[in-house]
């Protein structure tokens, strides 16, 4: 099927961040359409029947989200999450690198659907060169155009955006622990109930947050209709595209624009042109590492929103870091176990402790000290820290890469515990020294 | 008078004009901290105590943060900050490697700074670049993929160019850019992250 990208579209366009560049390939010309022939519930509503579910991980509906704003709240706020920082998932930042407009475009677009007259795009602090000077460029670009600030294109309509730019920390990807970033507090996620953003959300006043790639797509929809998109993917659930993210051990790592559905072999076979040579595929986390692992019987499953939980794993923010046979799987994953351990914020005992208990006895089995015991521990561990036993999901991540691997690579872990080394000659001696540090 | 841990009366205005951009004062922390850091290349606990006088709030609240965020430094760091990217795909593409390296040419590990003040190497998780695998962050460059030959170079430069990139640490005002400022630094197109190998539209498609 001929494909063409939709979000993607000025990537790789000569100074496409600059607003005459955007403009010149049809940029702005959906916010005008939307503020002039729209009222803010029929975007609510063209936004819901198109069926585009938010990007950045859990699938939920966008326009349902928007529709969750009280109506005719006197204080409301939109907040696009740009904090990109699950391991293996790069595709905003390189969006948002080539094509801030398109994003502050769909928040415009965004803001005015549930009326909010400030926007935040919180992006993560190592954004800067050049992500956030472009967009801060961008941002007073549109303001000059009259796309932002009082009285925008003469509807009336005022939006104020701010960008917001962290310092530093995986947690504040999780939407209320941004928010508490925002407002100035150590960003530890808010329980919910009751603390649901688009009831309590930014100072406590009703708010969206959005991923980068659910708002740039809005644009599109509000240019080419609901029904336009409702055809794109894998419909009637799983409707569009999406920029996956192939990195590790393949042929040509980069972001694809794929549509949704299109399967994991023709994914990392098609697009990312396989394996290097020689070796053979072996497990990719299909939703960055807070994902369970997927096998090379898997290779034809549907990458969407529905078709992963039933293999047991979830479409998350689609970084897929790809593993080859020359890969220990304990020894990768004790990698991604000191990243939780690292971002865990500490406010939930089980994740605060079991990430760094998983560390540990991962330490242990990865330098020839496991013991017979460990595996069961492990799984215990993962088990108590997963299932809605912490207020975010950190918890429930951190144990995923562990279980899926125990699943599909137990004959490994039970290698390195009776023999005291890696099944396969994964990293030698001397580099092991420098990546693996005593928890 | 600058002992080198407070703030010049320039930052001092520019963290109170943040605190009247946002809805709420309390906002201005964080970017507020980002200035200061910019400003000093690190966190003093004076200019911590800055920040949190001029915002309104207690200081307390600024080393809340600081102690939080990975980019914050609570201790002086080197002209140039190193930091190898030690997510799971780049340490699959050598990120170990890169820090060997490291370790032979400037004989310093992870939150290790050389006696002459030069360079702080550093770790960092995902930073979002894995297609550039193995990555580094040095001050606010992204650098990589890396190999010895590219290292080398990047040292090299650093070392002949004493204003490489000035800024130690964070980087950007992160302020709200909602009063147009005509100050907006004009991207490097240099430093471009995006990698060349970026495929052409068709390329790679199936």
């Amino acid at each position: 099927m001929p494909f063409e990208p939709i979000i993607t579209g000025n990537v790789g366009v000569p100074n496409a961040w600059e607003i005459d560049v955007y403009e010149s390939r049809g940029g702005y010309r959906a916010l005008a359409k939307a503020l002039r022939e729209h009222q803010p519930e029929e975007l609510v509503d063209l936004v819901s029947k198109s069926g585009l579910r938010g990007r950045g991980g859990a699938g939920f509906p966008a326009g349902r989200k928007w529709s969750l704003i009280p109506k005719g709240a006197p204080e409301v706020y939109m907040v696009c999450n740009a904090d990109e920082s699950e391991p293996g998932s790069f595709s905003n930042h390189e969006l948002l690198d080539w094509d801030p407009h398109s994003l502050i475009e769909g928040v415009i677009i965004g803001s005015y659907a549930i009326r909010a007259r400030v926007a935040f795009i919180y992006m993560r602090g190592e954004f800067w060169k050049p992500t956030g000077q472009r967009m801060e460029a961008a941002i007073a670009q549109a303001y000059a155009r009259g796309y932002l600030g009082r009285d925008i294109l003469g509807t009336g309509y005022n939006l104020d955006l701010h960008l917001f730019i962290g310092a530093g920390a995986y947690v504040c990807g999780e939407e209320t622990a941004l928010l508490e970033s925002i407002e100035g507090n150590r960003p530890m996620p808010r329980p919910r109930p009751p603390y649901f953003p688009p009831s309590i959300g930014l100072y406590g006043k009703p708010t969206a947050v959005n991923n980068v790639e659910t708002l740039a797509n809005v644009p599109h929809i509000v240019l080419n209709g609901a029904e336009w998109y409702t055809r794109l993917g894998n419909p009637p659930r799983n409707p569009g595209t999406k920029v996956f993210s192939l990195s590790g051990l393949i042929k040509r790592p980069g972001n694809y624009e794929a549509p949704l559905g299109i399967t994991l072999r023709e994914l990392l076979f098609g697009y990312g042109g396989g394996m290097l040579d020689g070796r053979t595929f072996k497990a990719v986390t299909p939703g960055g590492t807070s994902t369970p692992l997927l096998t090379a019987e898997h290779l034809d499953v549907r990458m969407d929103y529905d078709s992963l939980p039933a293999v047991g794993t979830y479409l998350g923010s689609t970084g897929l870091i790809v593993m080859d046979d020359t890969v220990c799987i304990p020894c990768a994953v004790y990698h991604m176990s000191k990243f939780y351990q690292h971002e865990s914020c500490g406010k939930c005992t089980p994740c605060r402790e079991g990430t760094s208990w998983i560390n540990a006895i991962l330490y242990r089995i990865t330098h020839g000290q496991g013991r017979e015991e460990d595996m069961p521990l492990l799984l215990d561990l993962s088990d108590n820290m997963g299932g809605r036993k912490t207020v975010c999901a950190l918890g429930d991540f951190a144990g995923f890469p562990v279980t899926s691997s125990i699943k599909y690579f137990r004959q490994e872990y039970e290698y390195h515990i009776r023999y005291g080394r890696c099944p396969t000659s994964c990293q030698p001696a001397e580099e092991r020294q420098w990546t693996i540090s005593q928890p | 008078m600058s002992d080198g841990l407070r703030l010049s009366a320039k930052t001092r205005a520019e963290i109170e004009r943040l605190t009247t951009v946002y809805p709420v004062r309390r906002s201005a922390l964080l970017p507020g901290l980002r200035l200061a850091q910019r400003e000093i290349g690190w966190l003093p606990r004076e200019a911590m105590d800055e920040v949190a006088e001029i915002v309104g709030v207690d200081p307390n609240a600024c080393y809340a943060l600081a102690t939080f965020y990975d980019l914050f430094y609570r201790e002086p760091v080197g002209k140039y900050v190193i930091g190898v990217c030690e997510g799971l795909a780049c340490h699959l593409g050598g990120s170990g490697r890169v820090l060997g390296w490291l370790k032979e040419r400037l004989g310093i590990g992870p939150g290790e700074t050389t006696a002459d003040g030069l360079f702080t190497v550093r770790t960092f998780e995902c930073l979002a670049a894995c297609d550039r695998a193995p990555c580094a962050l040095v001050n606010d460059e992204y650098v990589g993929p890396l190999d010895e030959a590219r290292l080398d170079e990047l040292l090299r430069e650093l070392r002949s160019h004493p204003n490489w990139s000035r800024v130690s640490g964070v980087g950007g005002r992160g302020s709200g850019a909602s009063i147009p400022d005509p100050q907006y630094p004009t991207p490097d197109p240099r430093h471009s992250t995006t990698d060349t190998r970026h495929p052409a539209p068709g390329e790679g498609r199936s």
